[in-house]
Parts: C-alpha cells; sequence; structure tokens
C-alpha cells in the first residue's frame, strides 16, 4: 500500500501532462474544423 | 413579444465581448423599412444568454418604444422601431449602458465571438472529463474494499480526490455555481439552482469529512455530474451554434467590399455604399455581393447558401442573380445592382431564420412552465426528504438530499422541445425549405387540404408540345426539326418546347417581335406566332388553353403547334406523395375553367377551379377553413400574399424578389414543390418526437423523485441517470429521419 504514496502523486503529474497537451491542441486550431475535408497531399494548390 | 427565457444559454458564462464601435457608421445600413414605416434590425448581442438578460435589455429600451424579438439561442435581437424617433446607433447605445453591447449581426466579429465561447465550453469539458477519470480512480478502493482501508491511506486517497475535484466544480462547472447564484439574487429558480446546491453541498461536505476524517465523500458524484451535465449543455450548444452559424452564414458571409464601375474602371467600395443601379463586378469564385441583374454575359453561379442546392445553375443575361451565390465560371460577369445590403433575399432569409428561432412555440412556454414548477418542487421536496432522513439517522440524510437534487433535474423537460426544433429546421434547410415561423411548423402537421396555385406554382417558364398539325407531305418529326433548328440558341419560354429534339442549329438566326427565323439545310425557316387562318388551314381545332406557333419553310405554311404551360418537374410526383398523405388537392386558376380542369387531368387533383381572381381564391380558403379543413395554400408568395396569410399555413415558392414582403409560414427556396411534402412530413415527424420527449421526461422524473427520496438512488446513480435521460431527449431529437429524404434518395443530414 505504501507504494500509493508515489502512484498517486505521479497520476497527479500525468494528468496534469495530459490536460495541458489536450488544451494546447485545442488553442493551436487542430479541432476547429472537424467537418472539412482532409487537404490532400497529392491535390495540386488551387492556388 | 418573443421571450426566449430559463435554461437555454445558461451553463455558459458571458464572455468579453468586441468592443463596440465608436464608428456609428456600423449601424447606419443595418436596417431595412417594414410595415408601417418602421424599420427592422438584428443586432448580435454576445453577452445575452438568460431570460433575465432578455429582462434588462428590455427595460433598457423601455422608453424607446420598440418591439424586440429576442433570441437567446443564436445570441440575437431583432429590433423594430420608429427611425422618425429613434435611431439604431441610439438604441444599441442603450444597450450598451446596460451591459450588452451589441453590432449588426452582419459585422464580421459576431462569428468569431460565438466560435470562442464554444471552443470554452469545449475545453471545461476536456478537463472534467480528464479529472473525472482520475478521482473515479481514487474513489474505487473505498468502494471496493469498505473499511478495510488504512485510516493513512484512506486520507491519501481523499485528499488527492480533492485536489482532482476542485478545478472541476470550480472550472468545469462555474457556470452552474454562478447560475445558481444568480437565480438565488434574482429569487427566480432555473435550473442551475438545484444543480448548483447540489455541486456546492457535495463538494464542501466531502472537503469537510475529508479535514475532519469522518463520513463519507462525494467527490465522485460531484466530478460525474458535472462532467455529464456539461457534456450535455456542450452538445446543446453545438446544435445551436449549428442553427445560428447557418443564419450567420446566411446573413454575414457576404463581401464587404465589390468592384464598381466608375467612369472607365473598377474601383473597390465598401458594399454599404453601393446604391441600387450601379455595376458591379464579380471575379470568377467571388461571392456576389448584391442582388442584380446579369449584364452581357450569362454564367454558371452556385447558390448554395441560398437554396442548399450546390449544383450551379445557369442565369442568362438580364437574369437575376443573388448577393450570397458564388460565381463558378472561369470569366468575370458585370451586374447591375438591383438590392444592396439588408434588402437583399439573403438577408430576407436571414431574418427569416432568426424570427423561427427565436420564436418560441406553444408547446415550449408549457414545457417551461411546467420545469419551473417541478424545480420549486424539487427543492422542498429534498428539504423534506433530507430532514426525515435526518430524524431517522443523520448518516445518510446528505446522500438522499444530493440524490433527490440530482435525479429530478428536469434538464430533460426543458430540452425536449427546442432539441427537436432546431433539429428539425437544420434538415428542412438542407432540403431546400425554409421554415419562416415556428408555429407553423408545428400546424403544417395537421394539414388535411393542400390549395395549390396553378400558374408559377404547379407550372414553371417554359412550354411543352401538346398537339401538332403539319401539311400533307411533311411528316411531324421534320416539321419538328425545323422549328427546333431555329430555336436552338434562344431562350424564350416557347424554344422550350423544343429542348428534347436534337439536331443542328440553324444559321444566319434572326429574332423578331413575335418570330425567329434562320437557315436550316439550305432553306429559309420562319417560326412565329399562328393566327386562326393559319390553324384553319391546317385543319386544327383552336383550343383557347393553348399557345398557337406556325412554321413556314421558304414562305409556306408547313406546320402549327399548340404549346401548353409546362408542368414544373416534380409536380406530379408531389400531388401523388401529398393524397398519400392524406390531404385533399385543391387547384386555382385565373385561367378559364376549361383549361384548368384539362391542366388537372391526370394528375393527383380533387378539387379544379378556373376563372379565380386573387379574391375568390382568398374566399376560396377561407371557405375551406371554415369547414373545418386545415388548409396548407401553396403560391409564389407576391401576388398570392395575402391567400397564404389567410391559410393555417402559407408556403411560398420563394425564388428570390419578394421574399422580402412574403406573409408565408415557410419558403420553398429552390423552387422545388417536393418542399411541401418535406414540410408536412417534418411537422409531423416534430410532433411525434415533442410528444415522445416530454412524456419521457415526466416519466423519468415522476419514477425517479420517490426512488432518490426513499435512498434507493445513490448521487452518482442520480447523475447517471440525470444526463441519460437527457442525452435521450436530444438523441431522439437528432436521429435521422427516414420520411426525409432529398432528390438523391439521401437523408438529409441533422445540421443542428
Amino acid at each position: 500500500m505504501s507504494s500509493l504514496w508515489l502512484l498517486i502523486p505521479l497520476s497527479l503529474v500525468l494528468v496534469g501532462g495530459a490536460i495541458w497537451g489536450l488544451l494546447w491542441a485545442l488553442s493551436s486550431g487542430q479541432y476547429d474544423r472537424l467537418e472539412n475535408r482532409m487537404p490532400d497531399a497529392d491535390e495540386e494548390d488551387p492556388r | 413579444m418573443t421571450v426566449a427565457t430559463t435554461w437555454t444559454g445558461a451553463g455558459q458564462q458571458s464572455e468579453p465581448v468586441a468592443p463596440t464601435a465608436d464608428d456609428r457608421s456600423l449601424f447606419e445600413d443595418a436596417s431595412v423599412p417594414v410595415a408601417g414605416g418602421r424599420h427592422s434590425a438584428i443586432l448580435a448581442v454576445p453577452g445575452m444568454h438568460c431570460g433575465a438578460c432578455v429582462r434588462r435589455i428590455e427595460a433598457a429600451l423601455r422608453n424607446e418604444r420598440v418591439v424586440l424579438r429576442p433570441s437567446v439561442a443564436t445570441r440575437t435581437v431583432e429590433l423594430e422601431f420608429d427611425p422618425r424617433r429613434t435611431r439604431l446607433a441610439d438604441l444599441a447605445g442603450a444597450m450598451e449602458a446596460a451591459g450588452f453591447p451589441a453590432r449588426p449581426v452582419a459585422a464580421p466579429t459576431s462569428g468569431e465571438l460565438d466560435r470562442g465561447t464554444y471552443a470554452r465550453s469545449v475545453k471545461r469539458v476536456a478537463v472534467a472529463a480528464f479529472l473525472t477519470m482520475q478521482v473515479m480512480m481514487l474513489a474505487l478502493p473505498e468502494y471496493l474494499a469498505v473499511g478495510e482501508v488504512e485510516p493513512d491511506v484512506r486520507r491519501l486517497l481523499r485528499l488527492g480526490q480533492w485536489l482532482l475535484a476542485t478545478p472541476v466544480v470550480f472550472y468545469s462547472g462555474w457556470a452552474f455555481l454562478a447560475g445558481a447564484w444568480r437565480d438565488i439574487r434574482h429569487a427566480s429558480p432555473s435550473m442551475d439552482l438545484p444543480v448548483g446546491l447540489a455541486l456546492i453541498s457535495a463538494y464542501g461536505f466531502s472537503a469537510w469529512h475529508t479535514l475532519t476524517e469522518t463520513g463519507t465523500v462525494y467527490f465522485d458524484s460531484a466530478v460525474m455530474f458535472v462532467l455529464f451535465l456539461s457534456l450535455g449543455r456542450l452538445l446543446e450548444a453545438r446544435g445551436r451554434l449549428r442553427a445560428a452559424e447557418r443564419v450567420r452564414h446566411v446573413l454575414a458571409d457576404q463581401p464587404t467590399v465589390a468592384r464598381v464601375l466608375q467612369g472607365e474602371g473598377w474601383i473597390e467600395r465598401p458594399v454599404a455604399q453601393i446604391h441600387p443601379g450601379v455595376q458591379v463586378q464579380v471575379r470568377p469564385g467571388e461571392t456576389i455581393p448584391v442582388d442584380g441583374t446579369l449584364i452581357e454575359n450569362g454564367a454558371h453561379v452556385s447558390q448554395a447558401v441560398l437554396t442548399g442546392e450546390p449544383a450551379p445553375r445557369w442565369f442568362d443575361a438580364g437574369d437575376q442573380v443573388l448577393a450570397g451565390s458564388v460565381l463558378v465560371d472561369e470569366h468575370p460577369v458585370r451586374l447591375t445592382a438591383t438590392a444592396v445590403g439588408a434588402e437583399t433575399a439573403m438577408a430576407a432569409i436571414g431574418r427569416s431564420m432568426h424570427r423561427v428561432l427565436a420564436e418560441r412555440p406553444r408547446a415550449q412556454v408549457l414545457a417551461d412552465r411546467i420545469a419551473g414548477v417541478f424545480i420549486v418542487f424539487v427543492l422542498l421536496g429534498a428539504v423534506v426528504a433530507g430532514a426525515a432522513w435526518w430524524s431517522a439517522g443523520p448518516d445518510r440524510a446528505l446522500e438522499i438530499v444530493l440524490a433527490v437534487l440530482v435525479a429530478s433535474c428536469p434538464c430533460a423537460l426543458s430540452l425536449a422541445v427546442p432539441a427537436v426544433l432546431a433539429a428539425t429546421i437544420g434538415r428542412l434547410s438542407r432540403l431546400g425549405v425554409l421554415p419562416a415561423r415556428a408555429h407553423g411548423l408545428l400546424a403544417a402537421a395537421r394539414i388535411d387540404a393542400v390549395v395549390f396555385d396553378k400558374t408559377g406554382t404547379l407550372t414553371e417558364d417554359g412550354l411543352v408540345r401538346q398537339e401538332v398539325h403539319t401539311r400533307d407531305g411533311l411528316d411531324a418529326d421534320e416539321a419538328l426539326r425545323f422549328a427546333a433548328a431555329v430555336e436552338r440558341a434562344s431562350t424564350h419560354p416557347i424554344a422550350r418546347a423544343f429542348d428534347d429534339i436534337d439536331g443542328p442549329a440553324a444559321a444566319a438566326v434572326r429574332v423578331e417581335r413575335g418570330r425567329v427565323s434562320g437557315t436550316v439545310e439550305q432553306k429559309g425557316v420562319e417560326l412565329r406566332t399562328a393566327d386562326a387562318d393559319d390553324l384553319s388551314a391546317l385543319g386544327a381545332s383552336p383550343r383557347p388553353d393553348l399557345t398557337w406557333v406556325a412554321l413556314s419553310v421558304e414562305g409556306r405554311l408547313q406546320a402549327v403547334f399548340g404549346l401548353a404551360a409546362r408542368e414544373r418537374e416534380d409536380a406530379r410526383r408531389t400531388l401523388e406523395d401529398l393524397q398519400s398523405l392524406g390531404c385533399r388537392i385543391h387547384v386555382l386558376s385565373g385561367d378559364t375553367p376549361e383549361a384548368a380542369q384539362r391542366f388537372a387531368d391526370g394528375l393527383a387533383v380533387n378539387v379544379v377551379r378556373g376563372g379565380c381572381s386573387p379574391e375568390d381564391k382568398l374566399a376560396y380558403v377561407e371557405g375551406l377553413r371554415r369547414q373545418g379543413r386545415r388548409v396548407a395554400m401553396v403560391g409564389d408568395g407576391i401576388n398570392d400574399s395575402p391567400t397564404l396569410a389567410a391559410a393555417d399555413v402559407g408556403i411560398a415558392l420563394g425564388t428570390g424578389t419578394g421574399l422580402a414582403q412574403s406573409s408565408a409560414d415557410a419558403i420553398l427556396l429552390d423552387g422545388r414543390l417536393g418542399g411541401v411534402t418535406h414540410l408536412i412530413r417534418a411537422a409531423r415527424s416534430v410532433r411525434r418526437r415533442i410528444a415522445q420527449n416530454v412524456t419521457w421526461a415526466l416519466a423519468y422524473n415522476a419514477a425517479v423523485y420517490p426512488l432518490a427520496a426513499m435512498g434507493f438512488l445513490p448521487p452518482w446513480g442520480a447523475a447517471i441517470g440525470m444526463a441519460t435521460s437527457s442525452a435521450w431527449v436530444v438523441a431522439n431529437a437528432i436521429r435521422p429521419d427516414r420520411s426525409l429524404r432529398n432528390e438523391s434518395g439521401e437523408p438529409a443530414g441533422v445540421v443542428a
């Protein structure tokens, strides 16, 4: 049971990291336009 | 006045708003004239998220004699005011002074604000979801090994839960706490009050029990509750955002500058400064900035934003194209502006959509009222149950109170009606049907008689061959080939009667008034309006309902063709579908009775009336209603306005102009009659689903309330039950409707 003293703080650190990662992904716009078609690498640039 | 209140906007905090422009010119062109010399404008008010906000705005404008139609769902208000008394910029100033900055909905910043709010709610849910998982993990040992956990480990577990639950309650759940506080201050309980009370007491007592190392902790229930509630509200907000975005697409995704002709060259000018009559240039791929008529060249134009129909259509020179459509051709076109800004068809559509979202039909008013009463009962019930359990033994009283508060929250009841309406309006607009009034959408479910105006509704521009008479020695195919050759290049309605004939075009085509001539196979061919002599020369009986044209080859009369009005493409199928839905079909026409009867022959029509003046049509519809029929009237929206207004449901076949004045309850944007069937089917499904939702919500609450009060439901079970019931209601609203399919047979996607 004493391992919990390490594991619980460790899990707190990990979940903190996960949330930071998600918020970063959100604010960098990666979830902004979920419905659009994915850009196709083979496609010629229309401009 | 329509006031959308309570719950709809709660759950999202008021967000910082963009600074209202000092620049009053923003407001100058944002309003349009409506009846009685008054003006109407739609303003985005990002800070307006609840009924209380609406009341404060109303109070701020009380002295201005305006009609206010707020839509909390889209955070917009429609203001109707007297421009001789007051100016829009002043009204907006008064709103800002009351703490609600407002700007014209077409202003480019309004969409960004909503998206920002949405992104923040996603973050809140994400934080809640991650931390809830962790809290669950730490809560598990106490559930699994009751009494076996050593006190210091238990303390560690509880401290961990406390730490993890704090951001969930105070960051993700902040909106509920703030809402509860607002309810207490205004002494008007909304759904947020029981939620906030449950949340803060669960958190507070758990923290106390952690510190004193006594009792039980409910951190897991609290975080789960926040997660489910905020997830439910996020889904709901998403639906609303989509609906609002569509309105905004229509209103705001229009170019702000246009290239206009000045002297010899084109210069860019703000659209707001363009007046009808000015020449405007549009380049390939650009959105057309104004309503206008094409000059010189025709063009392929996509009206997807207006009608939902993505395929581009060909417009000839002289045809009207509408602001918001996109030029898909490879060459630039020029057009003469006919309507600009708030007077465009697009803006009229946007206003109708705003109105239908702002309107609260009776069913919703009722559901909100029931929910309001219910909340009072929930609070009283929680107190009574808590007191009863306390007297029996205090250890479970808190748990019971929490369970009652959570389980019986009538969230599902409040969502029952708006979720269905928003989803259906979205679906219909994808099918090119724009419901302009929410009550019309509900009334359409009960329609049992559909009255069609014939000309321009069941028929469209262009004619179709009914009779062909040729001189001996010339067969009909050859005559048709000659006629088709000279009409090949023409866009005249008569030319469409020969569309189906293949062959080469005539050379040296000349078009004069009433006649078109050209050279086909080295012979001079002429097509002209036929007179009585032509008909008798070829032995044709002069049917008055037909348009007659005569064909001469090398100056000699060879054939006459009798042409009739062209039936709209999907008229036949629509009439049959409507009959199979149990509607009687009435056709009214200004033509002679014989002509009207002949047209109706072979179509699924129950009653035909010819020789009708507009007054006759109005009287006919009123007569049907007096007989107890529920009447839908389908007309072109301009000439038929009074008749449309007199029917239970008026459906206008809108193709741009005149939409603004339309008194219709629904508008068929792409000119397809099938929309009438879609509307009635959708309305029936709306009624069905609203009934299902309300029944479910009431049954759920009735069942769960006593269970929670009697102690059979732990708080975490209550949180799941509440979330499931809300999710069921929303899912029932957005599940695909198999009766609604577009032309290609695909189900209409869920927009809202």
